[in-house]
């Protein structure tokens, strides 16, 4: 092996494989939007706003129901190299797994025929940006008023190096063996996203699937301080 | 005491006569909204602390005319959905339509008080018109719809202690729509209490905390 990617037990970047990078959140940092948030997660920095419920009379649109719409986009000066601003294959595809894994989350019977938008901007982006995109959107849509049955956090597993690894750094994303996000409802129990790249056994896949989970309940707290945070303080002065 | 919940938290366990913004789930009642858990006297709810205004059936609602048709009006009511008043509303009588335009009653632009009479389809929200349902105002503010709900369903007292501290006619809209009626002073005395309702996530001592901003205001207007 050229160069390892796992050394001594430590990852590239200092953390040992079950390790989460650091995470934060905040909310309420769009003043124009219904909901928005903001997530720190390693070193990737994406904002979430929502927009909605509105009105809408588009063919299409559901009658029993709000629609649900995801734009996942990445800035062009959120990579190494300029990205073009074009939406990409992958960009339809991520927006498309985001709102895959927000919907069963949410209430929609409660605004029938209306329209909820999603909005993800990624400012920087270093691997796992669609879990992070999730966690976050997860928020912003708590910080809409949209009524939910849970909160969904996200994050990946993968292998690297032969090892199980949690939460997949950019270098670990491209190099590694495999690569698997997973996205959580855990009051539910239940998984509303899971992807993988590469390939496990059944047993690195059960054995990742538990790591992401537990993962996960720690992100809950995270997502949980956030709202917290803007909420229970009594006072919107310091909001944008 | 009220504890701040999250979306998917157990908010009480057990068996509760009513209950409201929470998901039942076994005995186990979850909360489907940011808000304030309000637990007891065999009932269990959450108040929303953000989010649309979502037309409850009885809510008195202020909106703007933003269509006029012969036999119906459209209204503005700061809500993902249009209310609408239908022309025999006002009569409460069934009327001719070939000689009858609302138009000659309501016009673009003209703020109305009136009452959520029924919802259909989840959608379409029907209005009664208030006694006095032509608002004149000098100025219109909004507020968030979650907190002038709570207001309004709670029964406080903020309103009338707002318009007996200011001197000015003030009249809240479930909605979250404010028309008030006074010369300049009495609008920013207002707008001040109203700020003071924006900038609070939590809703208790909100009475206390206008009375404050409100005597400090008459005092020092009157120095």
């Amino acid at each position: 092996m050229e160069n390892p990617l796992i050394v001594n037990g430590k990852r590239t970047d200092g953390r040992s494989p079950t390790e989460l990078r650091p995470l934060k959140i905040d909310v309420g940092i769009i003043k124009n939007a219904a909901g928005s948030s903001y997530i720190e997660h390693g070193k990737n920095k994406i904002i979430v706003a929502i927009y909605g419920p509105r009105d809408s009379h588009r063919y299409g649109m559901n009658i029993e129901r709000a629609t649900l719409r995801c734009r996942y986009h990445m800035s062009p000066f959120s990579t190494e190299e300029r990205k073009s601003p074009q939406p990409s294959r992958r960009e339809i595809e991520i927006s498309k797994v985001i709102r895959d894994a927000l919907e069963p989350s949410l209430i929609l019977e409660n605004f029938p025929k209306t329209m909820i938008d999603v909005f993800v901007e990624v400012l920087q982006s270093d691997g796992g940006s669609r879990s992070a995109s999730i966690t976050a959107a997860s928020v912003a849509l708590a910080d809409a008023g949209i009524p939910m049955k849970d909160l969904v956090e996200a994050v990946a597993v993968g292998k690297v190096d032969g090892t199980l690894v949690l939460d997949l750094n950019d270098i670990e994303d491209k190099e590694g063996e495999s690569d698997m996000p997973v996205a959580f409802m855990l009051n539910e129990n239940k998984v509303t996203l899971l992807q993988m790249d590469g390939k496990m056994t059944v047993e690195e896949f059960k054995a990742g699937l538990m790591m992401a989970m537990e993962a996960a309940k720690k992100i809950k707290e995270i997502q949980k301080e956030a709202l917290a945070k803007k909420y229970s303080k009594g006072d919107r002065k310091n909001d944008a | 005491m009220s504890k701040l919940v999250v979306p998917g938290e157990v908010v009480a366990k057990g068996n509760f006569r009513s209950w409201s913004n929470v998901l039942k789930k076994g005995e186990e009642y979850l909360s489907i909204f940011v808000g304030k858990a309000e637990v007891g006297g065999g009932r269990v709810r959450v108040v929303r602390l953000s989010g649309p205004y979502i037309p409850k059936v009885g809510d008195f609602v202020i909106g703007m005319v933003t269509d006029v048709q012969p036999l119906a009006a459209t209204i503005d009511i700061n809500s993902y959905v249009n209310g609408y008043i239908m022309a025999n509303a006002f009569f409460k009588r069934r009327i001719d339509p070939s000689k009858f335009d609302l138009s000659k009653k309501v016009n673009l632009g003209d703020l109305i008080a009136a009452k959520v009479q029924r919802i259909e389809r989840g959608k379409d929200v029907y209005l009664q018109p208030d006694q006095k349902w032509k608002v004149e105002g000098d100025a219109v503010f909004y507020i968030s719809p979650a907190k002038a709900h709570y207001i309004y369903t709670s029964r406080s007292r903020i309103p009338s202690k707002i318009k007996e501290l200011t001197g000015a006619e003030v009249r809240l809209g479930a909605n979250g729509v404010v028309v008030v009626k006074g010369d300049l002073k009495k609008i920013e005395m207002v707008k001040r209490a109203l700020d003071v309702i924006e900038s609070k996530y939590d809703l208790n001592g909100l009475y206390n905390e206008i009375i404050k901003v409100l005597s400090k205001d008459g005092e020092s207007t009157d120095s």
